[in-house]
């Protein structure tokens, strides 16, 4: 009978806690969402487009406002070009300095 | 700026969720090779069937670049999602051009197609667990899956908080795809964006822009 009765309130008390673990848990997992809900409130914006296309070289947005100007097209080729020419010229004077060192070693 | 590592591997949707109102989407910041790209993930256009959802990547600065990618999924919520169509337009095109078949079926990690999930028992294989994800725009409580694929794993956590998108972070890591090293994160939710791409003036895709996007085209 004791026998009995023992493993009856061992059954309940585990039984008990075990859903006291639940409760814990879950109410642990809420508390985590309320937390990232309101700190995800005050940082997350919603942006309003005002209905024109995404386009990164046509931003006028205020929070665009600070990047850099942008070039046309045909200003943007020049300059890679130039940028190419730049660097031909560049790798030369590295090669002629190249050749210098060796003679001088 | 080469923008096609991303281009198979990027789509989060849980399509069944709530419906999809036009011009509303995600803002993301990109990291790449300790680049910063702008990515903009939005609603296109929508219907009782079908809804379209456009991608914008770009990066400014002097010289910047802009990339745009549509595409049309069909039967959202009654069973599988199919890719019905997709176009992509670039700076250097005037019109859009419709994304051919090879395009989707690159051996390249993980695709498009792995992403698509009317219901969320359909990725309950991947999930690793609800985590608090830290934002530079704010913390947000998310839930963590993982795939992986021919070498490639994507870590990403997805809250209904965020839709129509739902996605708040990815991480992609490969070892045999340098390209395949990103990661994403939510800067702001937007609304009210004009689609870019009009599907109804669309072109076959150019020998070009296949080219540039299609791993081992033959010209």
């Amino acid at each position: 009978m004791r026998t009995l009765i023992f493993l009856v309130m061992y059954v309940t008390t585990n039984a008990f806690s075990q859903n006291l673990e639940n409760r814990v848990e879950l109410l642990e997992k809420k508390v985590l969402e309320l937390q990232g809900l309101n700190k995800a409130k005050n940082g997350l914006k919603v942006k309003d487009m005002g209905n024109k296309k995404m386009n990164s070289n046509k931003r006028s947005l205020s929070s665009y406002s600070k990047e850099s100007p942008q070039l046309s097209k045909e200003k943007q080729k020049e300059i890679m070009d130039q940028i190419k020419v730049f660097k031909a010229k560049r790798e030369e004077s590295q090669k002629l300095l190249d050749e210098l060192m060796k003679d001088e070693f | 700026m080469n923008f096609k590592f991303i281009l198979l591997n990027l789509f989060i949707f849980s399509l069944s969720v709530n419906a999809f109102e036009v011009g509303t989407g995600s803002q993301f910041i990109m990291t790449l090779q300790n680049q910063k790209v702008d990515l903009e993930i939005y609603v296109a256009k929508s219907d009782v069937k079908s809804v379209s959802i456009e991608m914008h990547m770009g990066t400014k600065g002097i010289i910047s670049s802009n990339l745009w990618q549509q595409f049309e999924f069909k039967n959202y919520g009654q069973g599988p999602i199919s890719i019905e169509a997709g176009y992509i337009l670039l700076d250097s095109t005037d019109k859009p051009e419709v994304l051919s078949a090879e395009f989707y079926h690159q051996n390249k990690g993980l695709q498009v197609q792995d992403f698509l999930f009317a219901k969320n028992s359909n990725i309950e294989g991947d999930l690793i667990g609800k985590e608090m994800v830290e934002l530079t725009a704010g913390d947000l409580y998310a839930t963590h899956y993982r795939k992986k694929r021919d070498g490639q794993i994507i870590d990403f956590w997805i809250s209904d908080k965020v839709k129509p998108i739902g996605l708040v972070k990815l991480v992609s890591q490969s070892t045999k795809d340098k390209s395949n090293n990103y990661e994403l994160e939510l800067s702001s939710l937007i609304k009210n964006v004009k689609p870019s791409i009009d599907s109804s003036v669309a072109i076959p895709m150019t020998k070009k822009t296949k080219s540039t996007f299609i791993k081992n085209f033959k010209k």
